[in-house]
């Protein structure tokens, strides 16, 4: 009798042992699967870091004479510039643009995407990493007015993703 | 034997539990302390850029940042002569510019002891005055404590 409720003790020790142990397990994992909140500063500084990308390298000039922003509006909408050098305003747009995103972007090791669309089309898109899933805050985004009298814009869009 | 049994487990419980607060407490004053240093970072950064840097407009109002080169390689020996004034305001940081022809440190006082966190990027247009062109680039700002 005594052997009996002495195995009924240890069996409701080893219970609690193992509650209080999946508890503690639950409580680690809950903490370590939360991703961490982002600061004020962390998205201030993809803010800026997104629209001072865009101005900058809107008004950097290409190998062919013309800023970046001379062939976005020229090759989406233009069609004005026939050459550059021995090649085309598109080609010298897409290299250019690659170009500056390897030179800083990538180097840095941000995951972005660099989108350039007019009327829901997209022209020309630069991603690195941004996976659906991941956090980013607001994209920075420059509107290019083209067209005379029935004004349309073209649209500039750099995202910043969270790694 | 079964007390004794039951004492030994609840101190491993709560010496695994002490450890893993002792852990996270710790993990969140270097967390604070990264994010201080990342904050004054992004002080250093503006400050710089809007005082240092000139300001480009285009039809009066101020678009972005760009710096005359002419001017930005002037800058070490003007960090060189005025260096309590410029520690006053930067302290330990060091200021880098980047352009696709190469770098130019601007402001560099930090011992290579101290500590940082990531480094703040600012993209910002390069004016050659002689070649009349714009080129894009960017200034490197880390802050050391």
């Amino acid at each position: 009798m005594k052997t009996k409720r002495s195995a009924q003790v240890e069996l409701v020790g080893l219970v609690i042992f193992v509650l209080l142990f999946a508890v503690g397990l639950l409580f680690v994992v809950i903490n370590r699967a939360t991703p961490p909140a982002h600061s004020f500063s962390d998205e201030y500084v993809y803010e800026e870091l997104a629209f001072n990308f865009i101005l900058a390298s809107l008004k950097h000039d290409t190998s062919c004479g013309y800023t970046v922003e001379e062939l976005v509006k020229d090759v989406i909408y233009n069609h004005n510039i026939g050459a550059c050098g021995d090649t085309t305003p598109a080609v010298v747009l897409n290299e250019t643009l690659s170009d500056l995103l390897n030179f800083s972007l990538r180097t840095w090791g941000y995951d972005y995407e660099y989108v350039i669309m007019f009327q829901d089309q997209e022209y020309f898109r630069y991603q690195q990493g941004c996976a659906a899933y991941q956090e980013r805050p607001s994209a920075a985004l420059q509107p290019l007015p083209i067209g005379g009298v029935n004004a349309k814009n073209i649209f500039v869009s750099l995202s910043l993703c969270y790694a | 034997m079964e007390t004794i049994f039951v004492i030994i487990l609840i101190t491993i419980i709560l010496l695994i539990g002490f450890r893993f607060f002792h852990k996270t407490a710790q993990e969140d004053t270097e967390q604070a302390i990264d994010e201080k240093l990342r904050f004054l970072t992004v002080q250093v950064a503006q400050s710089f850029t809007k005082s240092t840097l000139v300001a480009c407009s285009q039809e009066g109002v101020v678009r972005y940042y760009c710096i005359d080169y002419q001017k930005a390689i002037n800058l070490p020996a003007l960090v060189a002569q005025n260096t309590d004034y410029f520690y006053s305001y930067y302290g330990n940081a060091r200021i880098r510019l980047h352009t696709q022809g190469g770098e130019l440190v601007l402001y560099d006082f930090h011992n290579p002891d101290q500590n940082t966190t990531r480094p703040v990027f600012v993209p910002v247009l390069v004016r050659y005055p002689n070649e009349r062109i714009d080129q894009f680039g960017f200034v490197e700002v880390s802050v050391f404590s």
